[in-house]
């Protein structure tokens, strides 16, 4: 055979195998696309929110309230509520300087509340965390509704006659007579089930007083609050909503509740001793299973993730039969297998054991508020604003990568309502019928909104 | 000298076309192989879309959104990104937070069928595979949809190591092969080889030479019949030798009976020779004589013609 052919064969199928495998190679294919992001059009209305994650405390206050202005129509607002976030850097803004600001930018007449929030703070454009701190807040200029704001410091009364006079201060400071239609509340950390009482001796046990105790990031004491012109380190600030508009509410802590339970036989205040006759921690890491074993026998702080993952849920009696389990965190374990709580139990209370997982935590950012919602059928074309309130520690049980998508979900639901959000370390719900509970691990959301 | 022997042409056609062959088998195998896996990290990606299509739906509804299930599946090496994408094109779940609440174009937005297509990846501008499952979720009757980039860098090094594998195959083969044809070329040429060297030999007239090959073929029956011919020849050559010492007895004789022939013609050619000469002597005396004769008849001739001449001039005219 001439060898030309031979060569010509190979040649052939040389080039034939080439052209096949370009034939073969993927085609070039257009990237997905990612459309420059928009700024959302600023809508003037009775509500305005703006924020800020400046470093300078002058400067995010000078922001957020521009922010704020322009939504309001360069109208001034009759109150804000102001959320300070403490900052990746657990340091926070100067306190002073934010009060002294917020009053420079705001005027004299506008009613302030403030309160600090662990890590950062929340509106629907999204989770603000600044180096330093970060602040949202919210005003309204609303002709539907007034406000009242009251503070006192809890170094000089007792919890109950703070409350009391805390109150009072706020009813006071409002334009309006009578009570107030829902009382929002923020209180240093500690006391909150003895100051409730005392608000509670004023109001009674119908009108919800809803909130969460001030923040930090480490349980340092750097959180705070503010009433008006006043900073309190150690206090409670009431704000007095008195409206004719409607007030969705909803409170969750999403867990599921175990089959394991009993009863309260010794406790004191937040130290729970026993259940079931029985040191309390020996019951609780047989009911996780053995989740505490190594600190059982000389105490010792309880993992995060065990803690917000299994907290107890405790029975607080409603109406009649009705029974409210509020989810209470155990911190650590003390040497004599004492649990210490983050909120108050009682002998004879029924104790559960409550289980989540960080996915339930997070998801309830949007049922929660869709809960709110309904609850008094409210539309997002009539919502006004909204008020967004999650326990600290089930913030920090959600992955770091998972949690921008808090104001997601809150958004999804108000179906783009205005709010503002705070991380606190504590919380308190209107329980009807039985009257308002401080618990831990919850969320709650306050919708106002037209008919 | 041979311009290119027969064990080259053998041992390296036998290797080059090997080695072409190899070769291509070896682009077939690896675009095959690196095809195949592809298509399972597809398909297993496929899978992975579904059910988690499957889990968004029904923890929408539910409210109970399969976040830790979406996070595993961000957290596989093979994934770039992962986003719950609403017919509007806005990013409503993702696994990178910076991608919350963007908005994206893409033609597979909204789909009603799983789509698998070539695409790059917007961060880096590196290719990809996209696969969009939509959900059972919808808005203004279109699906939302789950958006998976899947990274080809497992094909990627899956291709790299079957090259490297089919390489290092296709190198020991070819080893093996060039020892095979090498060893089958010798096969083939040592007895050629051997046969040549025993034609050379008996061609330079070793006709006792005898080729010594038993390959029991073809070349063995060559080699048969070389030492055949050299026997024949042999025979002839020793029946030639015999017939030429009688031809040369016979010539010697012969030879000899010219010679004396030859010797007694020669005498007598001498002296017949010598004959002629003595004649040729006389007969150019002779000629001399006659030429001499001649010349004087011619002379006479003239002198007549001459004289008839005068005559005539003294002749009366009539």
């Amino acid at each position: 055979m001439d060898k030309r052919i031979i060569i010509v064969v190979i040649v052939a199928i040389l080039v034939g195998i080439g052209i096949w495998w370009v034939a073969q190679m993927p085609k070039e294919e257009k990237p997905i696309e990612v459309l420059p992001e928009v700024k959302p059009k600023i809508v003037v209305g009775d509500v305005g929110y703006g924020w800020s994650v400046k470093d300078d405390p002058k400067e995010a206050v000078k922001e957020a309230v521009s922010l704020m202005k322009q939504r309001l129509g360069e109208k001034s607002p009759k109150y804000v509520l102001c959320f300070i976030g403490i900052g990746k850097g657990n340091v926070g803004y100067d306190a002073e300087e934010v009060i002294a600001e917020l009053r420079n930018q705001l005027g004299p007449e506008v009613r302030i509340h403030g309160g600090s929030s662990s890590l950062g703070v929340l509106t629907k454009e999204g989770f603000h965390i600044g180096e330093v701190g970060s602040l949202a807040l919210i005003g309204v200029v609303s002709e539907r509704m007034d406000f009242g704001v009251g503070g006192i410091s809890l170094d000089e009364l007792s919890p109950k006659e703070a409350g009391k006079k805390a109150i009072e201060l706020a009813m006071e400071n409002a334009p309006k007579e009578g009570l107030p239609q829902i009382v929002y509340m923020t209180a240093s950390p500690g006391v909150e089930e003895e100051i409730l009482p005392g608000i509670e001796e004023i109001l009674g046990i119908d009108i919800p007083i809803i909130g969460g105790s001030g923040g930090d990031n480490d349980l340092t004491g750097k959180w705070w609050g503010v009433a008006n012109d006043q900073l309190y380190k150690n206090g409670v600030v009431l704000t007095a909503v008195y409206t004719d508009l409607k007030i969705g509410y909803a409170y969750e802590h999403s867990y599921n509740v175990s089959e394991k339970k009993g009863v309260v036989t010794k406790a004191k205040g937040r130290r729970l001793y026993e259940i079931d006759g029985r040191p309390a921690a020996e019951v609780y890491n047989e009911w996780t299973g053995g989740l505490v074993e190594e600190i059982l026998k000389e105490g010792g702080i309880i993992l995060h993730e065990v803690a917000a993952f299994y907290p107890l849920a405790r029975g607080v009696k409603g109406k009649g039969e009705e029974v409210f389990y509020i989810s209470v965190m155990p911190y650590i374990v003390n040497e004599d297998k004492s649990l210490g709580l983050f909120a108050n139990m009682e002998d004879g209370d029924e104790v559960l054991l409550l289980h989540g997982t960080w996915e339930l935590l997070l998801n309830r950012a949007y049922s929660t508020p869709r809960e709110a919602m309904a609850t008094k059928a409210i539309s997002p074309e009539k919502g006004l604003f909204g008020i967004y309130t999650f326990c600290t520690g089930t913030m920090f049980a959600v992955p770091e990568t998972e949690r921008a998508k808090f104001p997601v979900f809150v958004n999804n639901a108000l179906g783009g309502i205005p709010f503002v959000g705070t991380f606190t370390l504590g919380e308190q719900i209107f329980l009807p019928g039985a009257g308002n509970r401080h618990c831990n691990l919850v969320n709650s959301m306050i919708v106002f909104s037209e008919e | 000298m041979l311009k290119r022997g027969m064990f080259s042409k053998i041992f390296g056609l036998i290797v080059v076309m090997s080695l072409v062959i190899g070769i291509l088998i070896l682009v077939v195998t690896i675009r095959e192989r690196t095809k195949a896996v592809e298509e399972a990290l597809v398909q297993k990606n496929k899978l992975l879309v579904k059910v988690a299509s499957k889990n968004i739906e029904s923890g929408y509804y539910a409210q109970v959104l399969p976040l830790e299930t979406l996070r595993l599946i961000s957290a596989s090496e093979d994934t770039l990104f992962l986003w719950v994408v609403k017919p509007s094109g806005e990013i409503y779940l993702a696994d990178n937070p910076q991608m919350l609440g963007k908005i994206i174009d893409d033609p597979s937005l909204g789909t009603e069928r799983v789509v698998v297509r070539d695409s790059v990846y917007p961060k880096d501008g590196k290719k990809i595979k996209l696969i969009v499952q939509p959900i059972g979720i919808k808005e203004e009757g279109k699906p939302w949809s789950l958006f998976l980039g899947v990274s080809l860098e497992p094909v990627v090094a899956a291709r790299r190591t079957i090259i490297a594998h089919s390489l290092d195959f296709l190198v020991l083969t070819i080893i093996f092969i060039a020892l095979i044809s090498f060893y089958f070329a010798k096969e083939v040429t040592n007895p050629l080889k051997h046969l040549r060297e025993g034609a050379e030999t008996i061609g330079k007239g070793n006709l006792d030479y005898r080729i010594k090959i038993k390959t029991g073929d073809e070349i063995e029956e060559l080699a048969n019949a070389f030492n055949k011919m050299a026997e024949d020849l042999k025979r002839s050559y020793t029946a030639l030798e015999e017939s030429k010492k009688v031809l040369e007895i016979k010539v010697a004789a012969r030879t000899k009976e010219l010679k004396e022939l030859a010797e007694g013609l020669e005498e007598e050619v001498e002296r017949r020779t010598k004959e002629v000469r003595e004649r040729m002597e006389e007969l150019e005396k002779f000629h001399r004589l006659a030429v001499g004769r001649e010349l004087k008849m011619v002379e006479l001739k003239k002198e007549i013609k001459k004289l008839k001449k005068e005559l005539e001039k003294y002749k009366p005219s009539t």
